[in-house]
């Protein structure tokens, strides 16, 4: 009968549990032996404390079973963490806490789309405005800078020789503003993406930082067996790219390993190192992290961060290719 | 006498040419523009032995350029100069016929050892690793591959016109196709398609 009680809508339930306390109590007193004197007796006092302290007993008992799917599913609820999209709670319990369940479910089905969309809007935008400033950058400051330095060169024959060295280091400078300047729109659009494959771009990627940090980079690059799609390779090297700058900053490391590598239906992207390792739990939710998070949520792909094994940190995103 | 054209759009970068050629006794700039038509205005007549000619894909499509001077009765020699990196120009350089691909961030010697190079008639270009040249057969029409090869082996428009039994002004204009398809900042991105060669792992663009 318990079992048939608990597939009752929640408040027939309830309803029940109290009627059946109260039949009990009346059927008690019509027919149990029991009297009732005014003023009553001690020992019928006693009786009667005794039987209303069971019938509270089996009410907190059944109404408890009751609420309990109720509250297990608040308490899911409160515990779902936004950033880890994708669970759900189960659907279980009487058809109203079955109905709420799937409520629930359904409203996180759509703020995690509009999530997704409103991410994809803004990295959108965000890479649309790095494009047309490396663009920028490129085409018109370094190519000023390329001028300034073809016109410091046009003057060499023109100036006294013991001048000759100052217009050597204006010239240099000037190169190295051009450099500068590539390096810089390099970072902000990845033409290497665009022209040569995510291959060839991210081994371009771990080339640059080993240079730049001074950091032994071992690279592994598998070509994925499926063609990713651009959102895809944009998002891995944006992702890797993200990892090694914080390796570079943070970590102080002296080698980084940087795998991109099919395991099973997915291609994983792995950025280890063997620096000083994750600071606080504060830090973790830090804005180049969030990012990372994001950009993987925006593929359905799965992102971790944590301490490698031994010293160090690891990152790992997982990107489930469908097999066409 | 080394007679030197310049076609440049970015003012900065077309003076400092001029200034750079103007110390040299052996080099003189005969027109230097920031558009092909005012380059030939200025030209008249004259012909130049070695172009200069800028590329950058946003402003000004050199390559496009050098395939159009080509394809003209005596070409002056063709030097690319331009900003990108070398890596992704060298192979539609090839293509376009181009004698010289110049990094403008390479010291200005670079420049000038080019253009003394082609002037003598030789030819700067490093020749197309294999793994390019998969990757770029990749991005191409199935059709438009006879053509690229050619083209990559030197043959003239017209010679190709011939051999395919086509019109001249069909090959010309899959030929610019060709280079549109391969420059760097094309619209079309490679798909790294498993191509399994002998030795069996997938071509990756070899950066050196």
């Amino acid at each position: 009968m318990l079992a048939r009680l608990s597939s009752l809508p929640l408040f027939w339930q309830v309803f029940g549990t109290n009627a059946l306390v109260l039949v009990l109590a009346f059927l008690g007193l019509v027919f149990g032996p029991v009297t009732v004197s005014v003023p009553p007796h001690a020992t019928e006092l006693v009786v009667l404390v005794a039987g209303l302290l069971v019938m509270l007993a089996i009410n907190l008992v059944l109404l408890r079973r009751a609420f309990m799917p109720l509250d297990q599913l608040a308490d899911t609820m409160r515990r779902h963490d936004p950033l880890s999209p994708g669970r759900r709670v189960r659907v279980e319990g009487g058809p109203v806490v079955a109905a709420l369940a799937q409520t629930f479910n359904e409203m996180l089905d759509r703020l995690e789309f509009e999530r997704r969309e409103s991410a994809r809007r803004a990295l959108l935008v965000q890479e649309g405005e790095r494009g047309r400033i490396a663009r920028e950058l490129h085409d018109e400051v370094g190519q000023t800078l390329t001028g300034v330095m073809l016109q410091v060169e046009g003057l060499s024959g023109a100036i006294p020789e013991h001048l000759r060295p100052q217009l050597d280091e204006l010239r240099e400078t000037a190169r190295q503003g051009t450099e500068d300047v590539r390096r810089i729109a390099r970072q902000l659009r990845p033409e290497a993406l665009e022209d040569l494959g995510l291959q060839s771009a991210l081994a371009a990627l771990a080339t640059a930082f080993g240079e730049q940090a001074h950091v032994r980079v071992d690279r592994h690059l598998e070509p994925p067996r499926l063609p990713l799609s651009e959102e895809q390779e944009l998002v891995i090297y944006r992702v890797a790219q993200e990892a090694m700058t914080n390796v570079a900053r943070h970590a102080q490391a002296d080698t980084v390993e940087l795998r991109l590598e099919r395991a099973a239906d997915d291609v994983v992207l792995t950025v280890r190192d063997d620096g000083r390792g994750l600071p606080s739990a504060a830090s973790r939710s830090s804005h180049g992290i969030r990012g990372m998070r994001e950009r993987a949520m925006l593929i359905g792909a799965g992102f971790e961060i944590k301490p490698s094994p031994g010293r160090g940190t690891e990152v790992k995103l997982t990107i489930p290719v469908d097999a066409a | 006498m080394i007679r030197l054209a310049l076609l440049d759009d970015h003012p900065a970068v077309l003076v400092g040419l001029q200034r750079v050629v103007e110390q040299e006794p052996d080099i003189a700039v005969v027109g230097a523009a920031p558009t092909a038509a005012e380059l030939a205005r200025q030209l008249g007549d004259r012909r130049p032995d070695v172009l200069v000619v800028d590329h950058d894909v946003a402003r000004s499509d050199g390559l496009a350029q050098c395939r159009r001077i080509k394809d003209r009765p005596h070409p002056p020699g063709v030097i690319i100069y331009s900003a990108f990196d070398k890596r992704t120009l060298e192979l539609p350089a090839r293509v376009a016929h181009a004698d010289a691909v110049v990094d403008k961030a390479e010291p200005v010697s670079a420049l000038l050892a080019a253009i003394r190079g082609v002037a003598r008639g030789e030819t700067m270009l490093p020749s197309v690793p294999r793994g390019t040249y998969d990757a770029a057969a990749a991005r191409l029409d199935g059709e438009d591959l006879p053509i690229f090869a050619m083209l990559l082996g030197g043959e003239t428009l017209p010679a190709i016109a011939d051999a395919l039994r086509a019109e001249t002004d069909e090959i010309a204009w899959r030929a610019q196709r060709i280079i549109g398809r391969l420059r760097p900042g094309a619209a079309i991105r490679p798909h790294e398609r498993e191509l399994e060669p002998a030795g069996g792992r997938v071509p990756d663009l070899p950066l050196r």
